[in-house]
């Protein structure tokens, strides 16, 4: 009886803890900020721009950068021409 | 091609630095496309509601580039081959495969360490070995080009294969 009244709260409690952090990452907050930014009348990606750090800002358009160097200039094919093989 | 597109900072910036490009995005969740939809248009942006790990409906060699940002971060380690042997074979011949890991084998970013341990503990989940994975993706076809640096952030490199 004693081991249930241990484990069974710490089970709730880890529990929770894995809910909150899946949530998290798994939109939750995101979500919230997607509702604002409707709210707002603004994309996301525009609403979520001013709160991203410097470092992370710059690491991701070496990111922008690095990607497109890669694609061809006006020879890529159309997102319509991938779905529509096989 | 992105897989997880998420909030579209990635996408937004492509498709407004390059008039040519067309973006395929891959997001699961639906109030995320509706909203991308809705400020990318529809004429060079489409999404659809699927992981990576099955790109069912994308044909075989038909895709130049596969973007995954912040992705196996949070995913099971199982799905994270799914999504590479998929964008194995979406890519043409030379096309660019660009991800991001948290790397066992790099734990020197100042917050990396930290995060790395947490999220373990939280996750259970194995990190994967930088090195482990090229040698996965070399039997897969793909050749190592330099990654993109990253040293100030937790996320690691970002890794960059070509498919031969």
């Amino acid at each position: 009886m004693a081991n249930i009244r241990v484990l069974v709260p710490r089970a709730i409690a880890k529990l929770k803890r894995v809910i909150g952090a899946q949530t998290f990452i798994k939109g939750g907050y995101v979500r919230q900020e997607c509702a604002e930014a409707e709210r707002s009348g603004v994309p996301l990606y525009d609403y979520l721009e001013r709160g991203i750090p410097e470092d992370l800002r710059r690491f991701r358009d070496d990111v922008v950068r690095q990607l497109l160097e890669y694609v061809p200039r006006g020879g890529g094919g159309s997102w319509k021409s991938a779905l529509a093989r096989d | 091609m992105e897989i997880g597109t998420g909030a579209g900072l990635i996408a937004a910036r492509v498709l407004k630095a390059r008039s040519d490009v067309e973006y395929l995005s891959f997001e699961p969740e639906r109030y995320l496309q509706r909203h991308l939809e809705k400020y990318l248009g529809t004429d060079r942006f489409k999404s659809m509601q699927s992981s990576g790990v099955d790109l069912r409906g994308v044909g075989s060699g038909s895709v130049d580039a596969v973007m995954i940002y912040g992705v196996f971060t949070v995913v099971e380690t199982v799905a994270i081959f799914k999504y590479l042997q998929e964008a194995s074979r979406v890519l043409k011949k030379g096309g660019v495969l660009m991800f991001d890991i948290f790397d066992t084998d790099r734990s020197d970013a100042p917050l990396f360490a930290l995060i790395q341990k947490q999220v373990v503990r939280m996750q259970s989940r194995p990190f994967l070995s930088g090195v482990f994975m090229a040698g996965y993706l070399r039997e897969l076809g793909f050749v190592k080009r330099e990654p993109v640096p990253n040293d100030h952030t937790p996320y690691g490199l970002m890794h960059v294969f070509t498919r031969t």
